[in-house]
């Protein structure tokens, strides 16, 4: 019986000692395969990679950052000019310029929130933008030719050039619903740049 | 008793002062880089990788900018600090930066049984005043793509499944044995 018990617990002890070991090792080996990966920003070819340094810069005019459509609107209004629309003599004072430290092209998107005051809103979709990459008062900078803002990135330009002479104007404008409350309404809006895809 | 000289030159000087702040004004920009612009990357599951971030302001005064994930990393991607303060680059702008500031950005994408390719980007983002009707902001993306393969490692290969099973397996045995040696025993009888 003595004999008997002494085989029971070594054959206890042996399976306990391999589970701890299996599980030493299953940790040790664990920790041991965090190898560190390998980045580049261009090209990767096998175990060779060659690394460029790529930059993305855009400068914003200051206005392009503080909008305003004024104050005592009439619902119902439509195509309302943001105050500088029209703040450069006839150009807009809305812009956006890739700085030649951008080592690509860059494209411009555009997206936007609810205008928001209390529980009232105004929907993203009443702000229209329109863009010209060559003049900040092209022909095609009026309401009829504008598209309405979204909640998700819609490009304003692509392929915008890097050599530091690459800018984007644009204008925006407000169509006030008819069923708007009165008060004051604040929204906002996102306009980012990548490189060019 | 003032001159008609001096009034002339106080003239001279108060539009020579509105000149300046008018100029100053309409020169006012904000402005925000990023480097590296594009981000591509092969991964071990299961390891993290680590990456710094630099931007840099190329606009005419001091931004608070916030580096943001988004995508498919998004849900692994964990970046110190929240938001940096960064001054404007000195004109002309040009490399190297001068007053560049870093994010540290930690990439930890879970263990993968086969190749899983995760797209996303990581935006540094300005804001201006936060008074405006319609306020602005402004930044500048780096594309950010993950290639998430298998470790190599044997023990990758076994999925915790594996071990709960074979866990289980051990603590039957050892019932069994240890039933056997307390003599009690289950009979069963042909009907």
């Amino acid at each position: 019986m003595k004999m008997k018990n002494k085989t029971k617990y070594f054959f206890v002890f042996s399976i306990l000692f391999f589970v701890f070991l299996f599980g030493f090792l299953f940790n040790y080996f664990s920790d041991n395969s965090k190898i560190s990966g390998y980045a580049t920003t261009d090209s990767q070819v096998g175990n060779l990679s060659v690394g460029v340094e790529t930059y993305m810069a855009c400068t914003w005019s200051d206005d392009a950052l503080n909008v305003s459509f004024g104050e005592s609107l009439d619902p119902g209004t439509n195509d309302i000019n943001a105050t500088e629309n029209y703040g450069l003599v006839n150009g807009t004072k809305y812009n956006v310029t890739v700085s030649a430290l951008s080592t690509d092209n860059a494209d411009v998107t555009i997206s936007g929130n609810d205008l928001v005051d209390g529980a009232n809103n105004i929907a993203i979709g009443n702000v229209t933008w329109v863009s010209n990459t060559t003049s900040s008062d092209g022909a095609n900078m009026v309401p009829g030719s504008s598209t309405s803002i979204t909640g998700s990135p819609v490009d304003i330009a692509t392929g915008v050039s890097s050599d530091g002479s690459g800018v984007v104007h644009y204008r925006f404008w407000l169509d006030l619903p008819s069923g708007a409350v009165a008060g004051t309404y604040v929204g906002n809006y996102t306009l980012t740049c990548e490189q060019a895809s | 008793m003032i001159s008609k000289n001096n009034i002339s030159i106080l003239r001279f000087f108060s539009l020579l002062l509105f000149g300046i702040l008018f100029f100053s004004i309409i020169s006012a920009e904000v402005g925000v880089g990023i480097s590296p612009s594009k981000l591509k990357f092969q991964i071990i599951g299961g390891s993290e990788y680590e990456q710094e971030i630099t931007v840099f302001n190329t606009g005419t005064y001091d931004s608070e900018i916030f580096l943001v994930a988004e995508g498919d990393i998004a849900g692994f991607t964990e970046i110190t600090p929240k938001s940096v303060v960064v001054s404007p680059e000195p004109k002309p702008h040009e490399l190297p930066l001068k007053n560049s500031q870093t994010f540290l950005v930690k990439f930890d994408p879970p263990s993968v049984a086969e190749k899983t390719t995760y797209s996303g980007s990581l935006s540094a983002v300005g804001s201006g005043s936060s008074d405006s009707t319609f306020g602005g902001k402004v930044g500048v993306t780096a594309q950010v793509v993950i290639e998430n393969v298998p470790s190599d490692s044997f023990f990758s290969k076994i999925s915790q499944t594996h071990v709960i099973i074979t866990c289980i397996i051990i603590i039957l045995i050892l019932i069994f044995f240890v039933l056997k040696d307390t003599d009690i025993s289950i009979k069963f009888k042909k009907k």
